[in-house]
This record gives C-alpha cells, structure tokens and sequence, in this order.
C-alpha cells in the first residue's frame, strides 16, 4: 500500500522538524495541578510513547494536545501555528487524529459509515448542494466510500465494513478507532491505549500497523501500559509522574533511568 | 418616586410566584434531572382549586391546604405515571416533551371542567396598607409570608435534613447514591410532590391578585423556567432571586413602558442573558475571538486524496424502497387522493389543505429535533414570520404574493439564524424557551401593533396566490400547488438526512466529543439544519395566509406549536417523514374532532383536542419512541422473529448451542 519503505524500530530517523510541538503545558481543576510544565515534541515518522502510573496526567495531555481542554499555561503548535486555544474540532482539521481509550462507536451506525465520517471533511459539496443532492454532492459520496473502504481494507476488516460497529468483537472495534483516524489523513496522530483489551495476536498486528503508520511519515503517540509494545516501537519515551516530566529519551535511556525504575517500572517489576 | 415603589413592591408579589415556580423547577431538576415543563400548569390547577372550594364555601385555611394536596397529588401522579416507570429507557428529551404532553392534558382537563374564561376571587383579607409611599392590597402579605415560609422551609430541608441532603446526592450521582442506600425513587416522588405542593400554595395564594385561567399556565412557567435558567438550574436561592427579579422587571416594564407589553419585556431579559452568555462564556464568542487572535485564521487546506484511488464503481447510494418506506408513502397517497374525494371549497378540502401546511412545518420541526436533536417550542413562530410577512407585503404594499411568500421565507430564515446562533451552542434547553418566548413576544407584538398587523382580528384581503401567472384561486388547484411544495421539503429533508451532514449529527446526537475529533462542527451543522427549518416554516405560514386570506394571532398560535410537535412524535422523531405521518393521522383525527364528534360551537373542541395532543405526547414519547413512520421497521420485524427463533433452539437445542451469537452479542454489550 505505502511506497515508503518500512523502517525498522529504533533506527535513527532523518531529523525532521516536529510537526507538533508543546512548551511548557500546564493544566489545573481547582487546585489539582494534574499536568505541570509538559513539553512534547513529535516529529513526522516517529512513535512516541507516553507512559506513567495511573493518574499521572497521561489523559489531561492528550486532552490538551487534541483541544479538549483548554491549558492553564504553555502552548501547543501544529506545524507552527498555535492551536491551543482551538476548540476540539478545528485542531483536528488543522491535521490532528486521535483515538479514545473507548472505542467511540455509533449506535445503528456501520463500520464503514464511521470511518465515512472522518471523512466529512473532504466533502465538496456546499450545504445548499447537499440539500439539493446535485451530482458533486454523489461524487462526494462515492470518493469518500471508495477511502473509507481503502482504510478499511489497511486494517484488515474491509470484509466487515457493512456489520454495525457495535456488533464487533472489542480488538476490531479499536482497529475502527484507528481506520476512523487514519481516514481523516492526519499528520498527528494520538492514540489513547489502543491495545487495551487486546490479545497477543491483535496487539502484534497492531505493533505492525502503528510502524507502517509511523514509516509513512506520521507523527505517532503512543499511550500505552503494554511495556512490551512501547519497547518494542517507541522510538521516543515520555515518562510521566503525577502530572509532572519525570523523564525522556530513547526506550533504552529512560529503562534505565533510577528514577523511572522507581516510580513506574519497579513496581511493574514488582 | 412612589409610583417607582408600587412598581417594584407589586412586581413583588408576581416575583414570588416566579420565584416560587423557579424553585419547584430546580428541585425537581436537581433531584431528577427532568426539566418539568408542566411545572406552570401546578399553579394553574392550584389556582382552579382554591376558586372551587371558595365557591363551595369552604374556609380559606382548607381551600389553601387543599390545593396544595391535590397539587401535590397530581405531581405524584405525574411522577408515577411519565417518570418512574420509563427513566432509564427514554432519553432527557423523552421525559421533557413527556411532562409537557402532561401539562397539555392539565390544560385540557381546566378548560374541561372550568371553562375558558378567566376566574377571580376577592382578596383573603380586605383592606390595602401603605408601604414605601406605595399602596398594597392586603393579600400581599399572604403571598409574600407564604413566600418566605416556603423558602424558609425548602432552604432547612436541604442545608439541614438527611432527607435533603440524600435528595441532592441522586441529582449529583444516581448510581453511588443508590450504592449508599439512598432510594432513589423515594427522593423523586420527594421532589415532584415538594414542588407540587409549593406551586399549588402559591397558585391559590395569587388568585385574588391576577386571576386563573386553563392558559394562564403557560406563563407562569414560562417566567418561572427562565428564572431557573438564569440561576443555571442549580441553585435555590438564586432562581428565587431571579424569579423576584423578573416579577418586578415586568411590573416596571408594564408600569413605565406598556402593560400590554410586559410579559414580552421579561421574554427579551433571556434573550439578553442568552446573547450575554454567548458572548462570555467559557466557549463563548469572546473567547473564540481571542483564541483566533492567537491563531492564524488561515484553515488547513484540504488535501488532495493522493493516498486513496478513487473508485468509479457504483456504490450504493442512498436508502432503496424498503417496507418502512410503507406508511410514509400511504400517508402521501391519503393527501394525493384528498381532492379527487372532497370536493373542491368544502370544509374538508381546507382542513386537508391545513395538514399540508402543518406537514411542511412539522417537516422541518422534525429535522431539528429528530436530526440535531434539538427541541423547539417556536416552529409556530416562523410560521406567524411567513403568514404576516405576506399579509402586510401583498395587502399594504402591493408586493407581487411570490415575492411576498419568498420574502417571508427570508426572514424565517434571519431570525432562525439569529436564534440559533444565541442558543445552540448551549447545552439544554434554551432553544426550546428561546424559541417559546420569542413566539409568545410575536404573539403579544402583533396583537398591539394595530397599525401594522391589525391587532387581534388581523388583517384581511390577502390575494389568492399566482405563481409565475398561474392562477392559484381554486382551493383545489392552491392543494397541488402545496404538496408539491411538502413534497419538495420532504425531498431536501431526506437529502439532508441522507448526507454526510445528517451522519455527522447522528454522530454529533451520541457523542459529541468523538464527532469533534473528526472535525465536525456541531454548532454549525445545528444551525444550518434549525435554518433550514425555519425556512419551511415561513414557507407554511406564507401559504396559510394565502389559503386562509386573512392573517391573525389566533392563527399561529402555542396551540400551534403543539401540534406540530405531536406531529413529529407521532410520526416518528427519527424518520424525516415523521411531521408528514404525525400530520396526516393527529391532524385528520384532530379536524375531525372538531368538526364530527363535537358538534357546536367554535372552539368548543379545544379541550378534547388538547388532552388528545397531550396523552398522544405521552404516550408516544414512552412508549412508541419510533413512532408510526417505524411502525413496520424491518429489524423490528426479523429481530422479533430472531429472538422467537433463537427462544426455540435454546429450548429444543442444548443449552449453549447458540454460543456464537451469544459471544457475538456480549462482545457488542462491552
């Protein structure tokens, strides 16, 4: 499918300029500091992992990065325009995807009309033209069936397209959350522990399809407790600790950072 | 000076029943989550009560006591009957358009039992007192003493008593306050019978001061919502401040601007507060100003869709006839036939030609509520825009009446806009209060405005329609001419149904933050469909006035609006062809109570069609939340038929010989 050659994990990438950038992110709910001074850079075909224990601010990040909460303090950039104060929406038509812990799934809706939803946004046509159905507005429809089908078929469940999302097993549903955000041809793209729920096989699969995403020149991050996984094709860590940058590097560095082991993968060990 | 303080210290005595309203508002909100919109109507039956047990000679003590009990009762019943059983089955928007269908049958029931005129008793106690330099009569002491007994009373009970502090717990977490033993149902009837109780106090209080009618609900409730809203429907104490407040606005409003006006004066303080909180809220305009301040505006630009070949293949596009298109193209055919049957100028062929004219707003209505999932109490409002926008073009300036029917479009259009762009990007309520008091305003404007509208009797001498010197005088020619527009709205409501627009709404109605991180704008596909609605509502009323040649208030009034809803209900909230079946069936059932099974006076009908419209309200929103338009849904069809089979094979099979749907099922229940 891709013409860019796959790139083995851990192979130093060409420097790219990040295309996401955030400086000095800081989130309060009342008094409840949950993320302080978190700054994130993610360059076009590379996997960053964000990990830390539970609570500490994994979530809020995303939140902050994606425009669902808007940041105490600091900035986020995406391709050097700030979008921090942009409301979900916009921030994801300025080139960012993302997935939910929660597959977010449709009631009465098909596999294939969710992933035509993110494509809502290549439609063509003007309301009044949808509203008239003219033919821009049907050759709308077919483009946009013919690349859901095509994400569809990238994921492997092409074959499923026209079951109801509701009705599928949870390791497909969360390979639609991720057809659903490739779909929309993002340059950013968050996924919130997609492995959650899945099996040894479908977390393998999804190892391949998050490298082949990252080798075409995505930028990736990766939230996810499956320390395997995050080893095996992070090429970037982030570590978290109650809200607060405990460290950063390449999987290797930050496995044997004294101060990681402590808070996060000793008790892992453990 | 002291004409300032009578306006102020008499506001008062509205303000506390506002205030009061309000109150009951937000304890059933809070303890519930229901917006009870038959709350107005508490105080209308209280009010009837007490006017009862005064004319059977009973002690005021007693009649005060017993219009409190039986409003109480009927708030229970009305908890028993539309909240309890069904709470966890029907949506918010269920139980709300459940307890207006409830306040409907109250209406009808009063207008039952005591007539349309309104009723009055003479003060509890005789005699006026001095106050300020002001002069009040005595009853305002009760009010405003059983006033401060009242929130004395509401404010122990929930600072001070288990019983209230549970009570706020269900409101906050249903769940982990069933967890801690906290019955939950209990609380609920706590709720509806506390606010039952106070409104009906209240509502026998105020009688000697403003009188009771069956309507004067609507009001009352009216205020009092906006009240609540104001105080965001979470705290007491400051809905009754703002129901205070709202009082003494209209009692100054009435005093130094115009009485006639002074319901629409408090009407304009929402719009006020709704422009104010769209200008600074936390995702208000102001913000978003800033925020593109610190943004460059430039929108990322679409991509070319390199990755992905595109596909000349035919792809099935759109729905294909299917058994549930079955009613929707019965009801169309019923409306096809009519002129071949009734004959042309006869009573039935206008009736007929009316539930057109619904069916084309309640077209609309259906968009807005089925689609965007939003609930309006003003598609009537547009409408009365269309109507007297052709009366006053074609009878005073001599407009061309096409130019004059499309011009009324264009302004149901504007004002759709401009509503919606106050309200819709709010959660709640607010676009159905918006819309109900900026239809109520209209309704007061062009009844006062003698000059422009010709006040209550309206104004006559509208032309028959000519569209492009096609002469449309013959009542069954002008019938064509409005299915073919009906068919015309039907058509754009199922493209816009059809859509990536009506997909993205559908995704927007379940989950708004998942539709957000795919780039779709819910605000703005809200608006544009609650535009387009407006728009066959103006088109409806400037075809009204034209079949009716006359334009009035009583046209286009509430009334209106409520059949239009139960139209779509009925019909089925979730099919486009929803408005087209609820008119057919509501509106021929509805003609024909008025014109067959009573016989008599004018309007005589009244009441029997408002509890007919209510209990439809009812029952349909509980129980047939499809509506007939799925009356013949296909997988309601197989699906039984499935469950039947798969009750078989676990009955002859071996348990566990159907696994693989039961796995297939579970997996979709995670």
């Amino acid at each position: 499918m891709s013409a860019v050659e796959q790139v083995a994990p851990g192979t130093p990438a060409p420097p790219a300029a990040p295309v996401l950038r955030a400086e000095g992110l800081r989130r309060t709910f009342g008094t409840f500091v949950a993320v302080d001074d978190v700054s994130i850079e993610l360059r076009p075909g590379r996997v960053t992992a964000l990990i830390g224990p539970n609570g500490a601010g994994k979530s809020t990040v995303i939140n902050l990065l994606a425009g669902t909460l808007i940041p105490t303090a600091g900035q986020v950039r995406i391709a050097d325009v700030r979008v921090e104060g942009l409301r979900a929406e916009e921030v994801a038509l300025r080139g960012l995807a993302r997935t939910f812990q929660t597959p977010k799934l449709y009631e009465g809706m098909t596999v294939l009309d969710m992933v035509m939803l993110a494509r809502d946004r290549f439609g063509r046509a003007s309301f009044l033209e949808i509203a008239l159905r003219t033919p821009r507005t049907r050759r709308d429809r077919r483009a946009s069936h013919a690349a859901a089908m095509a994400h569809l078929e990238r994921v492997g469940l092409a074959h499923q397209a026209d079951r109801l999302a509701t009705s599928l097993p949870v390791g497909s549903q969360r390979l639609v959350d991720v057809a659903r955000a490739l779909a929309s041809e993002p340059d950013v793209l968050l996924l919130d522990e997609p492995a959650a729920g899945l099996d040894h096989t479908e977390t393998h699969d999804l190892t391949a399809l998050i490298r082949e995403i990252a080798a075409e020149g995505l930028a990736v991050l990766l939230v996810e407790h499956d320390m395997r996984m995050v080893m095996s094709i992070a090429d970037d860590v982030v570590v978290l600790d109650r809200g607060r940058l405990l460290a950063a590097g390449t999987p290797k560095e930050v496995a044997a950072d004294p101060a990681v082991i402590e808070a996060y993968l000793g008790t892992v060990a453990a | 000076m002291s004409d300032l303080a009578q306006y102020v210290l008499s506001g008062l005595s509205a303000g506390c029943v506002f205030a009061l309203v309000a109150l009951g508002f937000v304890i059933v909100a809070n303890v519930t989550g229901v917006y009870n919109f038959a709350q107005g109507d508490y105080v209308m039956v209280g009010g009837m009560i007490m006017v009862a047990t005064q004319t059977a000679g009973w002690p005021l003590l007693v009649g005060v006591l017993t219009s409190a009990v039986a409003v109480a009762l009927v708030a229970l019943a009305q908890e028993r009957l539309t909240v309890a059983p069904v709470r966890r089955r029907v949506g918010m928007l269920g139980l709300v358009i459940a307890s207006l269908g409830f306040g409907i049958v109250l209406r009808g029931l009063a207008l039952l039992i005591w007539d349309k005129d309104p009723l009055s008793l003479p003060s509890f106690h005789d005699g006026t007192f001095g106050l300020l330099g002001a002069r009040l009569d005595d009853q305002t002491w009760f009010i405003w003493g059983t006033t401060v007994v009242v929130l004395i009373g509401v404010v122990g009970l929930f600072r001070f008593t288990i019983t209230g502090k549970a009570m706020r717990a269900c409101a906050s977490n249903p769940t982990a306050a069933r967890l801690l033993g906290i019955r939950t149902g209990r609380m609920s009837m706590s709720a509806f019978v506390l606010a039952g109780a106070i409104s009906g106090t209240l509502g026998a209080m105020i009688v000697p001061v403003s009188g009771v009618s069956w309507d004067s609900g609507i009001t009352v409730g009216l205020i009092g919502f906006i009240a609540a809203a104001l105080a965001g429907f979470e705290h007491p104490g400051r809905a009754v401040l703002a129901g205070l407040g709202l009082g003494v606005v209209q009692s100054v409003g009435a005093g130094v601007i115009s009485s006639e006006y002074r319901d629409a004066i408090v009407y304009m303080t929402l719009i006020v507060y709704l422009l104010g909180r769209d200008l600074f809220d936390a995702d208000g305009m102001i913000r978003r100003i800033v925020a593109a301040r610190a943004t460059s505006r430039t929108k990322r630009p679409r991509r070319a869709v390199s990755r992905v070949p595109d596909a000349g293949d035919a792809v099935p596009d759109g729905p294909r006839f299917a058994w549930p298109m079955l009613v929707p193209v019965v009801a169309l055919l019923l409306l096809a036939l009519a002129p071949f049957f009734l004959e042309s100028g006869s009573q039935e062929l206008s009736s007929a030609t009316f539930v057109v004219l619904a069916a084309i707003a309640a077209t609309g209505l259906g968009l807005v509520m089925g689609l965007a999932g939003q609930f309006s109490l003003g598609q009537a409002a547009f409408v009365l825009v269309g109507g007297y926008t052709v009366a006053i073009l074609t009878t005073k300036h001599g407009w061309d009446p096409t130019a004059a029917l499309l011009a009324g479009v264009v302004l149901s259009v504007i004002g759709g806009g401009l509503i919606g762009a106050m309200t819709l990007r709010l959660q709640g309520f607010n676009l159905a209060i918006a819309t109900l008091a900026i239809h109520l305003s209209l309704l007061v404007v062009v009844s006062q405005a003698t000059s422009l509208t010709g006040g209550a009797l309206g104004i006559i001498g509208i032309p028959t329609l000519t569209v492009l010197g096609l002469d449309l005088a013959d009542p069954s020619d002008f019938y064509w001419a409005a299915m073919v527009v009906l068919v015309a709205c039907l058509w754009v409501a199922r493209n816009i149904s059809g859509s990536r627009v009506g997909q993205a709404l559908r995704a927007v109605g379940q989950d708004e933050d998942g539709a957000r991180s795919m780039g779709i704008n819910p605000f703005r596909l809200k608006l544009v469909v609650f535009v387009v609605s407006a728009g066959m509502a103006g088109l409806a009323g400037g075809l009204w006035a034209f079949t009716l040649q006359f334009a009035a208030p009583a046209n286009w009034d509430f009334t209106l609006t409520i059949s239009l809803v139960t139209y779509v209900i009925v019909g089925g909230i979730g099919s486009v062809y929803g408005g087209l079946i609820g008119a057919v069936v509501v509106g021929g059932l509805e003609y024909w109570i008025r014109y067959h099974a009573t016989s008599g006076l004018e309007g005589a009908s009244l009441q029997w069609e408002l509890i007919m419209y209510g209990l439809l309200l009812v029952v349909f929103v509980l129980f047939f939340k499809d509506g007939l338009a799925r009356a013949f849904k296909a997988d309601s069809v197989t699906g039984g038929l499935d469950r039947l089979r798969r009750r078989r094979t676990s009955a002859s099979g071996p348990p566990g010989a159907d696994i693989p749907t039961a796995a297939g099922t579970s997996g979709a229940a995670r």
